[in-house]
């Protein structure tokens, strides 16, 4: 019997919630069968580098808890597949902290300043930010390294671009050369330490 | 990948007693019942029991265990007595297991019998 693969539309959605919120004993086969596959969609798209197998036990964790007591959901804030993919999308965090307790090695090359300007592409199997141990660090960034963590990425290497960053600007061109490195290497290492790698 | 996932998750709800698999699963055990025969019983196609492994597991005040059996009967068309006995039975054996869990006494006078 195929399961539905899109999002249920939002009378349905509304209908289901109803039925959770008011204890119906249906309530919670009807919103797993309605939400499963697209849940599950949802995080392979929104986690490429995930496998299936990860996104799948995601999203019956996240299907399983919301439908238990005691309820978390309410209609008033969130209709019931935006909650649905925000538990979902945490339970895969804690999925990736869980395989991070066995870190594997990965190539930092993605915050690395490209050697050479022209003929510059981006390495594909480099590990995507959507991989939430690094947004997570990344998150906890101060102002100025958020600041020079987004020109790295955009391979700006002009110190002027440098200058302009609150915490660096005003100071002359060789302090703000050393402080510009300073805060690339602790970058990096605060990154690579995140996915597990450089310990 | 949607049946099986399907039939993953209701493995997994099947081990919790919030979930109505839980009861089935005991009545299966006890029952000696294959996914074919417990459908059987039930009234309904195989292919349907992970979605009614999903559901709630009925209430044990009784007009509540009625109102939930009937819900999830005629929500899939299930014989209500079938599955009213099938969700009878894992009441008795979780008020069992709960007596064995809650009752320190039961088992204070289990330990002195085998001391003495």
């Amino acid at each position: 019997m195929p399961l539905p693969s899109t999002w249920p539309t939002e009378v349905e959605s509304s209908r289901l919630a109803a039925d959770l919120l008011a204890g119906r004993a249906t309530a919670s086969g009807e919103i797993a069968t309605t939400f499963l596959v697209p849940l599950t969609n949802h995080l392979r798209r929104r986690f490429p580098s995930a496998d299936s197998a990860q996104c799948e036990t995601a999203a019956s964790d996240a299907l399983l808890k919301t439908v238990q007591p005691p309820i978390r959901f309410d209609p008033s804030q969130l209709t019931l597949g935006a909650f649905l993919r925000m538990v979902a999308r945490r339970k895969m965090a804690t999925l990736f902290a869980r395989d991070n307790r066995h870190p594997k090695k990965i190539s930092l090359e993605f915050v690395a300043e490209p050697i050479d300007h022209r003929n510059h592409s981006r390495d594909d199997d480099v590990p995507s930010w959507d991989d939430p141990r690094l947004t997570t660090e990344a998150a906890a960034f101060n102002t100025t390294e958020t600041a020079v963590l987004e020109l790295m990425r955009r391979g700006v290497r002009k110190r002027a671009a440098f200058a302009t960053i609150p915490g660096l600007a005003g100071v002359t061109p060789n302090e703000l050369a050393a402080e510009v490195k300073r805060y690339k290497d602790r970058i990096k290492k605060r990154l690579s330490r995140a996915v597990g790698g450089d310990k | 990948m949607n049946d099986t996932s399907l039939e993953r998750m209701a493995r997994r709800a099947s081990t919790d007693p919030f979930f109505l698999g839980f009861r089935l699963a005991e009545y299966s055990r006890v029952h000696e019942l294959d996914e074919a025969t417990l459908a059987g019983r039930l009234g309904c196609e195989a292919e349907v029991l992970p979605m009614i492994r999903l559901c709630r597991a009925a209430r044990t005040d009784p007009a509540g265990f009625r109102e939930d059996v009937t819900c999830v009967a005629e929500k899939f068309g299930l014989n209500s007595r079938a599955l009213a006995e099938a969700s009878k039975l894992g009441v008795v054996a979780i008020r069992q297991e709960h007596a064995s869990v809650e009752a320190p006494g039961v088992l204070l006078a289990a330990r002195d019998r085998k001391d003495s």
